[in-house]
């Protein structure tokens, strides 16, 4: 019905559109009145339908009962209710059991949750420290890895240190040896000594080992230096053995020793005829100079070999002396070969007589002295070769002087009647050029030639005064000089014999002097100056030299005449000796000197003629021709006009 | 001729004297400063040269030493001819060739031209104990010969130096003030021009001409 109404207020509402603002609060309320009586109807509705229900009959009694009735119905209803309430009562306390349970559940568990949350906290504090305990572990441990890589060792590097095999991995591991212990002295310094020494002590035992193994490994392989595989790591292995001066020392001889018989053993092979190939020494050994030449190349072409090896396996050594240590290990190394090669240079001795070939000998070990001598500075084998030197000189010596000896004694005899040279003069000086033409390939040949020559110059000299001294004064000069001459001529083709040929030169001037006296006396014999030659010394007196026996112009025509004949030939009047002479050169020396002489004699003869007081007849005939003119022609070699 | 040839004069020397005097060792003594005992006999002649001063001058003495064996005589007669200087050598403990002086003198007398300087040497002044020839007789006997004279031991080496250097004084001496002729032939005495002396074999030649 209120639907209805309100229907129809809308309606209205609908139909007075433009009903002012008051007639609206009016209408709503009126709608709030008659919603309230609405809802008073619905339940009155409500209660009568339900009377309806049990009502059924409009009756005095059922009016009668009817409250009774409604009573009994509302007894009923209660009772239902309450019964049914009941059950809800029931329901309800075991709900409120459950919630009760539930409650004590929850608070039971808001307890554990209470626990557990203590003990997580506990955890979480626990946790919280192990972290930073782990942390700190962390550090520890890095600081302990740190600590052994610079104090220890690990186990794979003491490994190799161990085994007896040496590889650039042992190298590593013992330069690494060498670093932890320059740690621990840092170590040392910075105050912690105890373990510094501790730490020293452990490494120092590894490094002993290492070291010892080292040697060993060294002592066993230092043969194959050679080897491309072996070489580099003896090298390391010498470096590091520096340090340890004995093992050092130890290893190098063994070295040494090693060497020296290779070398040796190689030599021996070179001398001996091992193949068909010639290239054996020994081929050789027909011809003595060949022979030794080749063992001395042989010997400077290894022997350096040996020295670049030595400089390679010491090259990185630098804490020691490295000279002198090669210096002596290659003296050492050498020494093996000395015996060998003295053996064989003494051996040649007594194969070869001649002088010359021993003195090829012996220059050659002087010249290749020279050269190993650069690379063996000290030691036996420069010795040795020295000594050889000095033996093949002492022995050349011997049999230069013996073969001179010899020679004097077998071929020069009396001078022969020609006055020439005997013919073993040719022999010596053909023996001297053979022996110089030796020396001129030897350094420093001034004192070997100097020697030499005098080794046959002399006895030669004096074999030439003794065969001459049984001649005539001037049968000796002339055969003196002709034997001077020759051997000055030989000499004079050399270096280095200045003070011989000064000598020898000496020598033949006093000859010359001598035989141009003997020409001189000859010519005044033979041109009868004797005579006139005494008086013009006497003359002092006053009496006319004309007036002097022996001086009157007849005489002097004598002497003139033949003196004219000379002039025209000045050769023909000589002693026969003269014409021996080997050099012409002397000849006219002695000719011009012996010439002289009568030259002089003439000019103070023709001053004394053309003297007045000397009261010659006609001066100008009798000695028509100048003293110039005659000086000229016998001194000076000219043609008379 | 070597370098060290630079030199103003050349002088010739012969040493004489009976054998076993000691005359090759004087002439060790004097150019190599060395005394060899044993020396062998010469045969003939020997030569030694040695290059001295006087006066700020350098001389070469050109040294004959001589056989005193009796058979060489004739080799050594040739080697008189021309010395500037002659050293006559005895032995002061063997009187016989002190006795034997006169004849070496003379012999020196005829070979030599008048001008050479005459140095009598007693030589062995080191065997004084064994003395047998006083330095008195010997100074006296000089005297009146007018010749030099010392004593000197060619072992010791004592008054060698003076022995040689003296005689080249006097001989030095006769140059400057013209006793002796250079020009002679025989004069002993050769003297360098210097423009020779850079070139050896020109003065060579010269210095054979001048012989």
């Amino acid at each position: 019905m209120s639907i209805l109404e309100n229907k129809s207020w809308s309606d209205e509402n609908s139909s007075y559109v433009n009903v002012s603002i008051h007639k609206m609060d009016i209408d709503s309320s009126v709608a709030s009145a008659s919603h309230q009586s609405t809802s008073f109807v619905e339940d009155a509705l409500e209660a009568l339908k339900e009377i309806s229900e049990f009502y059924t009959q409009n009756t005095l009694e059922c009016r009668r009962g009817l409250r009774t009735k409604i009573e009994k119905r509302s007894i009923a209803l209660n009772e239902n209710f309450l019964a049914s309430f009941e059950k809800v009562k029931n329901a309800v306390n075991i709900l409120h059991d459950n919630v009760n349970s539930l409650n004590t559940a929850v608070v039971s568990m808001s307890s554990q949750l209470k626990d557990t949350k203590i003990d997580t906290q506990n955890l979480i504090e626990l946790t919280k420290r192990l972290q930073l305990e782990r942390k700190n572990v962390c550090n520890q441990q890095l600081l302990a890895d740190a600590y052994s890589k610079a104090f220890q060792l690990n186990p794979s590097e003491v490994g190799v240190l161990r085994s007896n095999v040496v590889t650039l991995e042992f190298f590593k591991a013992l330069r690494k040896t060498q670093n932890i212990s320059n740690n621990c002295r840092v170590l040392m310094q910075t105050g912690h000594q105890t373990s510094a020494l501790s730490l020293m002590e452990q490494i120092s035992t590894h490094q002993q080992m290492a070291m010892e193994v080292l040697y060993r490994w060294s002592q066993l392989n230092c043969k194959d230096i050679e080897s491309t595989a072996t070489g580099p790591l003896l090298v390391l292995a010498m470096e590091v053995l520096q340090d340890r001066p004995v093992l050092f020392k130890y290893v190098l001889e063994e070295y040494c020793t090693v060497r020296q018989a290779a070398i040796a053993q190689r030599f021996i092979d070179a001398l001996a005829a091992n193949n068909s190939n010639d290239t054996s020494l020994k081929t050789f050994s027909k011809d003595i100079r060949q022979y030794i030449n080749n063992m001395l190349s042989w010997l400077i072409d290894h022997v350096p070999m040996e020295r670049k090896y030595l400089t390679y396996l010491l090259k990185n050594c630098d804490k020691l002396n490295v000279d002198e240590e090669i210096a002596t290990c290659m003296s050492s190394i050498t020494e093996s070969l000395c015996s060998p090669l003295a053996s064989r240079v003494e051996s040649v001795l007594h194969m070869n007589e001649n002088p010359i070939d021993i003195y090829g000998v012996a220059s050659s070990l002087k010249f290749y002295l020279q050269i190993v001598i650069k690379t063996v500075p000290i030691g036996q084998l420069c010795q040795t070769i020295e000594e050889l030197h000095k033996t093949m000189e002492c022995v050349f010596l011997n049999k230069l002087q013996n073969l001179v000896r010899d020679t004097l004694l077998e071929r020069i005899e009396a001078p022969p009647l020609d006055l020439s040279p005997s013919p073993g003069i040719g022999q010596l000086l053909n023996i001297l050029r053979q022996v110089l033409s030796v020396a001129a390939v030897t350094e420093d040949k001034q004192e070997d030639t100097s020697m030499i020559v005098s080794c046959v110059l002399e006895p030669l000299l004096q074999a030439i005064n003794l065969s001459a001294s049984r001649l005539t004064p001037l049968d000796m000069a002339v055969y003196r000089l002709n034997c001077l001459h020759n051997i000055h001529e030989t000499l004079k083709q050399y270096q280095y014999v200045e003070d011989k040929l000064e000598k020898l030169q000496a020598h033949m001037t006093a000859q010359i002097e001598t035989v141009s006296t003997e020409q001189a006396n000859y010519l005044v014999t033979h041109l009868n100056l004797e005579d006139i030659q005494t008086i013009l010394r006497g003359q002092g007196a006053n009496i006319p030299l004309s007036q002097i026996q022996g001086m009157e112009a007849e005489n002097l025509i004598n002497f003139l005449s033949k003196l004219e004949s000379m002039l025209v030939m000045p050769d023909s009047i000589a002693v026969p000796q003269i014409g021996y002479l080997k050099n012409p050169l002397h000849l006219n020396k002695i000719r011009r000197q012996s010439n002289e002489v009568i030259s002089a004699v003439y000019k103070q003869l023709y001053d004394h003629v053309h003297d007045p007081t000397n009261e010659y007849d006609d001066p100008s005939s009798l000695m028509p021709r100048t003293p110039q003119l005659v000086y000229q022609i016998l001194v000076n070699d000219e043609k008379p006009s | 001729m070597t370098s060290s040839s630079q030199y103003s004069y050349i002088f010739k020397y012969i040493i004489v004297g009976d054998m076993g005097v000691g005359k090759s060792c004087l002439l060790h003594q004097f150019t190599e400063q060395k005394f060899t005992a044993d020396c062998p006999h010469t045969i003939g002649v020997e030569f030694g040269t040695r290059i001295i001063e006087v006066s700020g001058k350098k001389i070469k003495l050109q040294i004959w030493d001589t056989a005193g064996q009796e058979r060489f005589r004739a080799v050594t007669r040739s080697y008189y001819r021309g010395a500037a200087g002659a050293l006559m050598v005895y032995d002061i403990t063997r009187r016989s060739s002190y006795n034997h002086l006169s004849s070496w003198l003379s012999d020196t007398r005829n070979l030599t031209n008048p001008g050479t300087v005459i140095y009598l040497i007693g030589n062995k002044l080191d065997m004084e104990s064994n003395r047998d020839v006083s330095y008195e007789e010997a100074k006296q006997f000089a005297d009146e010969n007018g010749l030099m004279f010392l004593e000197a031991s060619a072992k010791t080496g004592e008054y060698v130096e003076d022995a040689f250097l003296k005689t080249a004084q006097i001989i030095y001496e006769c140059i400057q003030d013209g006793r002796l002729d250079l020009n002679a032939a025989d004069s002993g005495v050769q003297q360098k021009i210097l423009q020779c002396e850079t070139n050896p074999n020109v003065e060579k030649d010269k210095s054979c001409m001048q012989c």
